[in-house]
């Protein structure tokens, strides 16, 4: 029963939606067909589906014309960004350099290399010799140095004429600013009465 | 009949939904339509988008790594320009000797090695010898060899003090190294 009377308000809706006589509250009453009351209903829907196509056209349509707008755009830059890489090959090649992708392929090596020379040419004996000159006493002499540029390390060997002066030295080098963790490696009193000594140290290469 | 199916579009016709179905016909072709405009003229403008976007960044990419490795050449160029080509070796070891003479260091002989580097076309060449002379004469050898216009490293210098302390003349054994460039190692254009 209540099922009759919900479908009989639905007709009534829908009658009222589909006829302007009926919303008007006129007399209407089409003799030439069957009425069929959910026809304008569906219709209404269909209108409706039909109004929000178009809208999403629309919106396809301006989110398209939009996206053009950028591709032209990107079009342009990328036109602008090869014309600069053209002209910057033209101008390297007129420098003398090569920029091929075989050079390019190679350059990596070859500044790994340059980098290698510079720091080695950062590193001076004369510097070094100056450096050791002065943090040696007077009552030291030192017989041989041998250095390791790789790791900066000092093997030096030399007498002093007491072993307080060996013990000095080693002070001396604690706190001094280029040299640091002074070993010492050995240490032998001769019949002289000098004392030959083995020590290393590491040397802190400071450019000036 | 005239058509095959004109039947069954008649029978379709006479159907009670039948007034609805030119308007399902054109939300039907609205909905095609909606579709192709989407996938055709969005879609389409969507993909270029996505490739001119990666083009753009290779080519961002691209300039920024010829930028970079121009850069890096000029200063290799200047690197290259210090250090003597493969065939000034022989001349170079003739110079180290003569300097010896100037500072009045004994260098008596000098061994030579050529050995390759990571660089295909610089070779590293080893001179190594025995120097005799007095404190200050050696020092002002070594000071020179550094400063020297060619690329010259020392690269082992191992002090021993001969003779007696009241000539005192001292032995070094020395190694000096140089790295010999090529001629396809491009030394900066004029």
């Amino acid at each position: 029963m209540s099922l009759d009377n919900l479908v009989s308000a639905i007709r009534d809706v829908a009658v009222r939606v589909g006829q302007p006589a009926a919303r008007h509250g006129a007399f209407a009453i089409n003799m030439s067909s069957r009425y069929r009351w959910y026809l304008a209903p569906a219709r209404l829907v269909i209108m409706l589906l039909a109004g929000a196509i178009g809208l999403a056209m629309l919106w396809d349509i301006s989110q398209a014309w939009l996206v053009w707008q950028d591709v032209e755009s990107m079009e342009s830059a990328l036109n602008q960004v090869q014309d600069r890489d053209r002209d910057l090959l033209k101008e390297a090649q007129q420098e003398g350099l090569d920029l091929s992708e075989a050079a390019l392929q190679v350059l990596p090596k070859e500044i790994e290399f340059a980098n290698h020379l510079i720091e080695k040419r950062s590193f001076s004996w004369t510097r070094f010799l100056t450096e050791l000159e002065r943090a040696i006493p007077q009552r030291i002499a030192v017989n041989s140095i041998r250095l390791d540029p790789a790791n900066a390390t000092i093997m030096l060997t030399g007498s002093a004429r007491a072993l307080e002066d060996v013990t000095t030295l080693t002070v001396t080098f604690q706190d001094h600013p280029q040299f640091k963790e002074p070993v010492l490696g050995q240490h032998r009193v001769m019949a002289s009465g000098l004392v030959e000594f083995d020590l290393s140290l590491r040397y802190r290469n400071r450019n000036p | 009949m005239m058509f095959p199916g004109l039947d069954r579009l008649q029978l379709t016709w006479r159907k009670p939904y039948a007034p609805i179905l030119p308007w399902v016909a054109f939300v039907a072709g609205l909905c095609v339509l909606s579709y192709g405009i989407h996938a055709l003229v969005l879609g389409a403008a969507e993909q270029e988008q996505v490739r001119l976007e990666a083009d753009w960044l290779k080519a961002r990419q691209q300039l920024n790594r010829h930028k970079e490795a121009k850069k890096a050449k000029a200063d290799l160029q200047r690197v290259w320009a210090v250090l003597p080509l493969f065939r000034d070796f022989a001349p170079l070891a003739l110079g180290v000797t003569e300097e010896a003479k100037r500072d009045q260091v004994t260098l008596p002989a000098l061994s030579y090695k050529t050995e390759k580097t990571a660089v295909p076309d610089a070779t590293k060449a080893v001179l190594q010898g025995t120097v005799t002379g007095r404190y200050e004469d050696l020092r002002r050898f070594l000071h020179n060899l550094e400063s020297a216009e060619e690329l010259l490293f020392i690269e082992d210098l191992n002090l021993i003090r001969s003779g007696n302390v009241q000539d005192q003349q001292l032995t070094f054994n020395i190694r000096i190294s140089t790295y010999l460039r090529g001629e396809h190692l491009q030394s900066p254009t004029p």
